[in-house]
């Protein structure tokens, strides 16, 4: 016979010497003072090296164990829980050997005392209440041969067995399931991921979930690449446990100097100073996507702690008061779907949920999952470029709020120009449809057009002035004959067809002063421009009114953005003012005077400032 | 004092507390509990871990967070305990299954869900009354059936070993044993160890 005893010191040696000299192999297993000594002593380790240092290799007809296995507390029940270890070690050549149990017990009150007992209703297992050589030699021959494919799944459909119920030790659990599921999808091989699986792979619930939810190793490679740029950091208190590599292999094509990783600074310090080092991180290294683990400090797995009061949902609402564009992807375990709600409240960008034994039922669930993460980080590292929109709606605010005028016109405008900006800035959020960035940009046109309105900027009537520092030129003359019914203005800039701009010019014409107009004066009195072309407004109007028209195939992109937010910047910025084309008309208009000419019917505002200067 | 409990994760022992406020603060009355605050705690701890702590009070049993020591915090505690016959509860949610051990002195590593149950106040209660009782009350109500199935496992395999009255033989190493649990739960015969194992499993 080739049976294998598993004892301890409290059965006989005389019973184990007949053994070895009848059935086959006995082995002692004892857990010394000494063992327990040791700071990574796990039963469970202790059992998977027991198991493969002493046994390996070796296949056994019948393996016998004592329900205890413990010398001084019978209720430990070890010689069942290893029991389960030979089941679901995989490694160990014995997954589907028959194992009898022996003890005076009996099943009722096993099962009383202890939750293990599922492992004795599974097929393959045999209990004895006789601890003799001719009963154990009689129950071998009591065997039936299974099959062992059969054996398997019946034994795994029949047991549960739960992960410690402690939140940090699951927790690791999950993030090695995790890992080790990811690690092969992007097929990563080296040292670090194979010494990180072994960690956990003595574990009992980390075998069990293997063996329920084998990885399969047929589906081909994962072969993605991220198709934009941007700085990515990665923030995660695990890194070294395998989340660095994985995260280095997701971004492999950008820069290296394009990627940082924080996390393995945070042990040991607690939630605040945690907070405190991502922050600093993030604008040193002037991120554009964080990828963000949910709980960076043992605190925040503690059962029942609020979202609110979760290490990465404070870190978000400080990323985000930084920079509302700073893209945020949150990496979590978490399926609660009030949690989710309270992270899309606080602006989180994106999910990644990390991979969980619940998940891999479905076998395409590890793919499917490393599929998202690439999509959200290419999402969002193309939404990046809504940290400039950030930056630029905030000096907007700035510049807007600093003009200390009373006006009630103007404190309107304040507020009609802030939930502008903010509408606009939620409409270039939905990057992949074109059609919210055209309002965005309609959007941001309409502070414009709010600006010119202002009386203290341009005033429209008859006689319309531009206004500049403290200055008003007189712009344009309503000559409407009432009589004839003729309409006609007289404008002291000219359109030049030919370049599509206006300039400084005596003119007469047929046209309207629209918003194309005004801009313009204001561009040439209010701000000194002469080659208003640079400032782009041209295109800028010519973008709104193809977008308002609704023009088949026009997509605005990110630069005319850019270009709308710097012509803002440049218009609302009072100390952008320049009268230089101020005074060049007036030293124009003086050279009129001298040949007799009539400034004073042209432009009044001049007229008195010359008068003004005069007497200076 | 009696009864050191170093706890470096309070927020765990709130919840454990949250519904027996009172009777948690009960245990503190006596003055025989000293469980210093966080921080002072993880001062203990790293004095543990670099073999700096002195036992100076008279404490009868430690009660620890395991993964709070390093591997040399676990020895200078093993250490200590042995020299000064002092009990020790490890407790900790890395650990999967209890273990038990009274070689060089009492001890017992529990998962920490084990440890903060129902079970906890009322040992304490009984510890500072009386600081002779074995750890493993706090693992199980019926703890005294643990004894009697090993009293009776060690019986049974007594009757196959045989006669020898070697003093150093594995038979005399069983009746040592046997002699340890009968002065805890008295001396017994199968016949009777039977029937009162089966009463108390009745009972459960």
């Amino acid at each position: 016979m080739n049976s294998l005893l598993i004892y301890n010191n409290n059965i006989s040696p005389d019973f184990v010497s007949d053994f070895k000299a009848v059935m086959g192999e006995a082995f002692s297993f004892s857990i010394t003072n000494q063992s327990l000594s040791n700071e990574n002593f796990t039963f469970d380790k202790f059992t998977t090296e027991f198991l493969l240092q002493n046994l390996n290799k070796k296949k056994y007809d019948a393996i016998f164990l004592p329900f205890s296995l413990a010398e001084e507390n019978y209720l430990e029940f070890s010689g069942i829980s290893l029991g389960y270890h030979i089941r679901l070690t995989k490694e160990f050549c014995n997954k589907s050997t028959p194992i009898i149990f022996f003890g005076y017990e009996d099943l009722y009150t096993i099962n009383k005392l202890s939750s293990k007992g599922q492992i004795f209703f599974t097929k393959n297992i045999y209990v004895t209440n006789e601890q003799s050589i001719v009963n154990f030699q009689k129950k071998v021959l009591e065997i039936n041969c299974e099959n062992e494919f059969e054996l398997r799944k019946h034994f795994l459909d029949r047991i549960d067995i739960k992960p410690s119920v402690n939140h940090t030790s699951h927790h690791s659990i999950s993030n090695e399931w995790a890992i080790q599921r990811w690690a092969n999808a992007l097929s990563l091989d080296s040292v670090k991921i194979k010494s990180i699986t072994e960690n956990v792979g003595s574990s009992l619930y980390y075998k069990y979930l293997l063996a329920k939810y084998p990885i399969n190793t047929t589906q081909n490679p994962i072969n993605f690449q991220l198709k934009n740029k941007g700085n990515i950091l990665f923030v995660d208190d695990e890194l070294e446990k395998g989340w660095e590599e994985i995260f280095a292999k997701i971004s492999n094509v950008l820069p290296k100097e394009s990627v940082s990783f924080i996390g393995n600074e945070f042990k040991g310090e607690d939630p605040k100073i945690i907070e405190e080092l991502v922050i600093g991180r993030v604008i040193q290294f002037k991120a554009d996507v964080i990828v963000l683990d949910l709980r960076l400090h043992e605190i925040d797995f503690v059962e029942g702690t609020s979202i609110e009061d979760i290490t990465g949902y404070k870190v978000l609402q400080q990323i985000k008061k930084i920079n509302k564009g700073i893209q945020v992807i949150i990496f979590s375990a978490t399926n609660k779907i009030w949690n989710l709600q309270a992270l899309q409240a606080a602006e989180a960008d994106g999910f990644i949920i990390k991979e969980s034994p619940e998940n891999s039922v479905d076998e395409n669930f590890t793919n499917q999952s490393i599929e998202n993460i690439y999509k959200i980080i290419d999402l969002c590292l193309k939404r990046s470029f809504l940290k400039k929109i950030d930056t630029y709606i905030s000096n907007i605010n700035k510049l807007i709020s600093r003009q200390k005028l009373n006006l009630e016109e103007y404190s309107d405008f304040i507020s009609r120009t802030k939930s502008n900006l903010e509408v606009a800035f939620h409409l270039f959020y939905n990057l992949n449809d074109f059609k919210y960035k055209n309002y965005g940009y309609l959007q941001l046109f309409q502070v414009i057009e709010d600006f010119i309105r202002l009386k203290n900027v341009f005033e429209e009537g008859n006689l319309s002035y531009v206004f500049c520092k403290e200055k008003k030129v007189l712009v344009l003359q309503n000559l409407d004959d009432k009589i004839s019914g003729s309409k006609k203005f007289k404008s002291v800039i000219c359109f030049n067809e030919h370049k599509h701009i206006y300039e400084i010019k005596d003119c007469e014409s047929l046209r309207r002063p629209d918003t194309y107009y005004k801009i313009s004066a204001l561009l040439i009195f209010r701000y000194g421009i002469t080659g208003i072309g640079k400032t782009n407004w041209n295109k800028i109007n010519k973008n709104r009114n193809d977008v308002a028209h609704g023009e088949p195939n026009v997509i605005v992109s990110e630069n005319d953005i850019i270009q709308i937010f710097d012509f803002l910047i440049l218009i609302l910025d009072k100390n952008k003012q320049n009268d230089r084309n101020i005074n060049n008309l007036i030293t124009e208009s003086k050279k009129k005077e001298n040949h007799k000419t009539t400034l004073a019917d042209v432009n009044p505002a001049l007229e008195e400032l010359l008068k003004k200067m005069d007497k200076e | 004092m009696k009864i050191l409990l170093l706890e470096d994760r309070p927020e765990r022992q709130k919840k454990f507390i949250s519904d027996k406020i009172k009777s948690w603060e009960n245990i503190f009355i006596s003055g025989q509990i000293f469980m210093p605050e966080v921080n002072d705690c993880k001062v203990i701890i790293e004095q543990i871990n670099n073999y700096s702590f002195a036992l100076n009070q008279t404490f009868k049993l430690l009660i620890v967070h395991r993964s709070a020591l390093k591997s040399s915090g676990i020895s200078h505690l093993s250490s200590i305990c042995k020299e000064k016959k002092i009990k020790l509860i490890y407790f900790s949610g890395g650990i999967s299954q209890t273990i038990y051990n009274s070689q060089d002195f009492e001890q017992i590593n529990l998962n920490s869900t084990d440890f903060y149950s129902d079970l906890l106040i009322p040992f304490l209660q009984n510890f500072i009354t009386n600081d002779s009782i074995s750890v493993l009350e706090i693992f199980h109500t019926e703890w005294k059936i643990s004894y009697m199935m090993l009293y009776r496992q060690l019986l049974r395999n007594l009757e196959l070993t045989e006669e020898d009255y070697d003093l150093d033989s594995d038979r005399s190493y069983i009746l040592r044993r046997i002699e340890k649990i009968e002065n805890v739960i008295g001396k017994m015969k199968l016949e009777e160890l039977h029937k009162s194992i089966q009463q108390k499993i009745n009972y459960l």
